[in-house]
């Protein structure tokens, strides 16, 4: 079980010389680190300090900032600032935004004078319109952008969906230019890594998300009814997803015999049903992953970051999802996976509705199984990342 | 009780010159850095004492090494943004920090301590900084004790006089040629970079050249470049709201721009009762405001500020009466200004 925190610092600087600096631009609310994308910086904060740096943030306040955040971000980083965003972030019609326009230049003084007190080694930005930034920094400092997701296009993804487009999407042309600013480029998915690759990108890492395992896999015991669960936030996917699923679920005509607890932003738009328990806000996600054995992801669709798959394995409890909630997973993935919600509630039906508590078990040894290739694969592209750091810085 | 008009005649005109001499040292770095002359590299300062330098501070960022621990956070200003802690490094906790910041710098700025044991460690900094080739500038009175531990890098480093008055500076010779035949305390210099910032909006700052060949100089700052928070719990409100802000039970501290006598003029806001009564104090001295305006935009409070004693920091303690401190909010202080004559 791999815990990052735990990791030893790979020794590529020579012993006696100081802690090389890395600068992370982010424009979200990094602490508690309660979305998907926050949670991802916060793995490359962990990733860079278990390699021996140490990290500063300028913060692009998008979200807020309060005494309480000023003094959890001091204590995380050794250098804060906090500029705050006056990015126009024009979206032109056909769901066109420009990189120029999303970018904020009221962010390059601040980076100028931080570089100049603290002198970076690495310059780390997150997403691809924060890339122009890198043009304040020398040859000298090496530019990392995160991607998080490839936006070139992002808008078609939705439409094909029937959905309105939602924030950023630009063109190729846009994209391209912003990854060839970077020394390297993080992609968050095998898939995607493969894509941009394919774009004549040559500076691509692909570097997955996972965390740290909080839970060991086992089954619990008691009376407790086997429970099934989906956390996630109001965004139009997971709506449009928790929907299509539970209205298949309905369709069946019969009750499904378990509970299914819904958790998240998402219940203010999921209707009532029966066996469906809506829990709302959950303060810290284990007293959701306790309550549950099994956690559902009915994803139709979606970008970047499939958090909901790869989250309940950090917490010791089996995922079963469609194909596109393992998007960038299916060539790790030992559990079942669906190609619709019509199968995976097959699925369901079929082999739950009589106990399932032999299944349960032998899901759970499937998703400990998935966990270690996870980590394994994990391992092996920060060890990549490292060697190429260590080139570089 | 400081009383207003003798503050400035407090000192004999002779040891005056000691006492004002960060102001030349802060108009002759502002001076260098506003012409380019050091590159993109960070002036640096080395100091046992809380001080600020805000003419300098008006070109970029600006580096302190400290040679003993301080209390106090302070904040510098951060374009489009909140304020940020100003970059100060205890020598002796993070002596790695220190000397690569050293190493980085572009000019060496060495307030020569009061006292012996600081001044052996600054020493031992100054020679890191003269081995990286970095611009050396030592200043202080002539009797300050820490010059003795001066001596051999002055003598190995080839530092040259330079002509301060009765203050004893000391420069690197590349430094040196810059300061020409009127040497640190040249008013033409001043008066032109006072004229530079003026136009470019860099800092609100007036000189004039008095009949007694002396300079007053006048400086407009954003109090939050000169609040400084005792405790965690002010220092994150200040920068969170970005004002200079005194605590919950009225108390708060002002980092004066140098060490010299000055006049200055505080405008405190959100205040519920008269003021009059505050309690003001630097270091060992009690201050009593020497006039108190009410007007729409909250109290003006003037003072009578005396030299700030060698070895101690260059903290104002200001405590408002109680009744003047809202029970659901913060004072503040809204405007800053402060006037010194330089000898």
């Amino acid at each position: 079980m791999m815990d990052l925190s735990n990791t030893s610092p790979v020794p590529f600087l020579p012993s006696g010389l100081a802690a090389p600096r890395v600068l992370v631009v982010s424009f979200n609310r990094l602490v508690p680190a309660d979305q998907g994308n926050a949670r991802r910086i916060m793995q490359m904060v962990r990733l860079y300090k278990a390699q021996g740096f140490e990290v500063d943030l300028l913060y692009h306040n998008e979200e807020g900032f309060d005494p309480s955040l000023s003094h959890a971000l001091t204590s995380e980083f050794g250098r804060v600032n906090v500029v705050r965003s006056r990015a126009p972030k024009h979206i032109q019609p056909g769901h066109v935004c420009r990189i120029a326009d999303w970018y904020d230049r009221g962010l390059e003084a601040a980076a100028r004078d931080m570089h100049r007190l603290r002198g970076y080694s690495v310059v780390h930005v997150n997403y691809v319109w924060y890339a122009p930034l890198f043009d304040q920094f020398g040859s000298d400092v090496v530019k990392v952008l995160d991607t998080h997701d490839i936006f070139g296009e992002r808008r078609a993804k939705y439409t094909a969906a029937g959905m309105k487009p939602q924030w950023f999407s630009t063109t190729y042309a846009d994209e391209d230019s912003a990854l060839r600013r970077a020394d390297a480029a993080l992609a968050i998915q095998k898939e995607e890594a493969a894509e941009l690759a394919g774009r004549g990108h040559r500076n691509i890492l692909y570097l997955p998300y996972v965390e740290p395992a909080l839970r060991p896999f086992a089954p619990r015991g008691g009376d407790r009814p086997l429970t099934f669960g989906y956390l996630g936030s109001a965004n139009d996917w997971n709506i449009l997803s928790m929907t299509e699923f539970l209205s298949k679920v309905q369709a069946r005509g019969v009750p499904f015999p378990h509970p299914i607890v819904v958790a998240g932003g998402v219940c203010r738009h999921v209707r009532e049903g029966a066996g469906v328990i809506k829990l709302g806000f959950v303060q810290e996600l284990h007293t959701f992953y306790d309550a549950i054995d099994i956690a559902l992801n009915p994803m139709v669709g979606g970008t970047g970051l499939k958090i909901k798959t790869v989250e309940p394995l950090c917490y010791g409890r089996p995922v079963l999802t469609t194909l596109p909630g393992a998007q960038g997973l299916t060539h790790l993935w030992q559990l079942p996976m669906f190609e619709d919600n019509n199968a995976l509630t097959d699925y369901l039906f079929e082999n739950f509705a009589r106990g399932g508590r032999d299944l349960l078990a032998h899901l759970t040894v499937q998703a400990a199984a998935t966990r270690r290739a996870l980590d394994a694969e994990y391992d092996g592209q920060v060890e990549r990342l490292a060697r190429w750091l260590a080139s570089r810085v | 009780m400081i009383d207003a008009d003798s503050v400035l005649a407090s000192a004999p005109t002779s040891p005056r010159v000691g006492l004002v001499i960060d102001v030349w040292v802060d108009l002759f770095a502002a001076a260098v850095a506003r012409n380019g002359a050091l590159g993109n590299g960070l002036p640096v300062v080395l100091t046992d004492t809380l001080r600020a330098l805000p003419l300098l501070e008006t070109q970029g960022p600006v580096g302190w090494i400290h040679t003993a621990p301080w209390r106090y956070q302070d904040y510098m200003a951060v374009a489009q943004g909140q304020p940020a802690p100003r970059l100060r490094i205890e020598a002796a906790g993070a002596p790695g920090d220190a000397t690569r910041l050293l190493r980085r710098s572009s000019l060496c700025l060495a307030a020569v301590p009061a006292d012996r044991a600081p001044a052996i460690q600054m020493a031992a900094l100054v020679s890191k900084a003269l081995q990286a080739r970095v611009p050396v500038l030592l200043y202080g009175p002539p009797a300050a004790a820490g010059w003795p531990a001066f001596e051999g890098i002055i003598r190995q480093g080839a530092l040259q006089p330079v002509q301060a008055s009765d203050a004893r500076v000391l420069a690197s010779a590349g430094l040196a040629g810059l300061l020409g035949d009127a040497g640190l305390c040249d008013i033409e210099r001043a008066l032109t970079l006072s004229a530079q910032l003026a136009r470019s909006r860099q800092a609100d700052l007036l000189l004039e050249r008095m009949h007694d060949g002396r300079v007053k100089l006048r400086l407009r700052i954003d109090p939050v470049q000169v609040v400084a928070a005792g405790s965690q719990t002010l220092a994150h409100h200040i920068a969170h709201e970005g004002r200079a802000l005194f605590n919950s039970r009225g108390l708060g501290a002002i980092l004066l721009p140098w060490g010299a006598p000055c006049q200055a003029r505080l405008l405190l806001r959100n205040v519920r009762a008269r003021v009059d009564s505050s309690a003001i104090a630097l270091g060992e001295h009690a201050i009593s405001p020497t006039a108190v305006d009410y007007t729409d935009h909250g109290a003006f409070l003037r003072l009578a500020v005396p030299a700030v004693a060698p070895g101690q920091d260059a903290l104002l303690h200001l405590s408002l009466p109680r009744d003047a401190v809202p029970g659901d909010g913060f004072c503040d202080i809204g405007a800053a200004e402060f006037t010194v004559e330089t000898a």
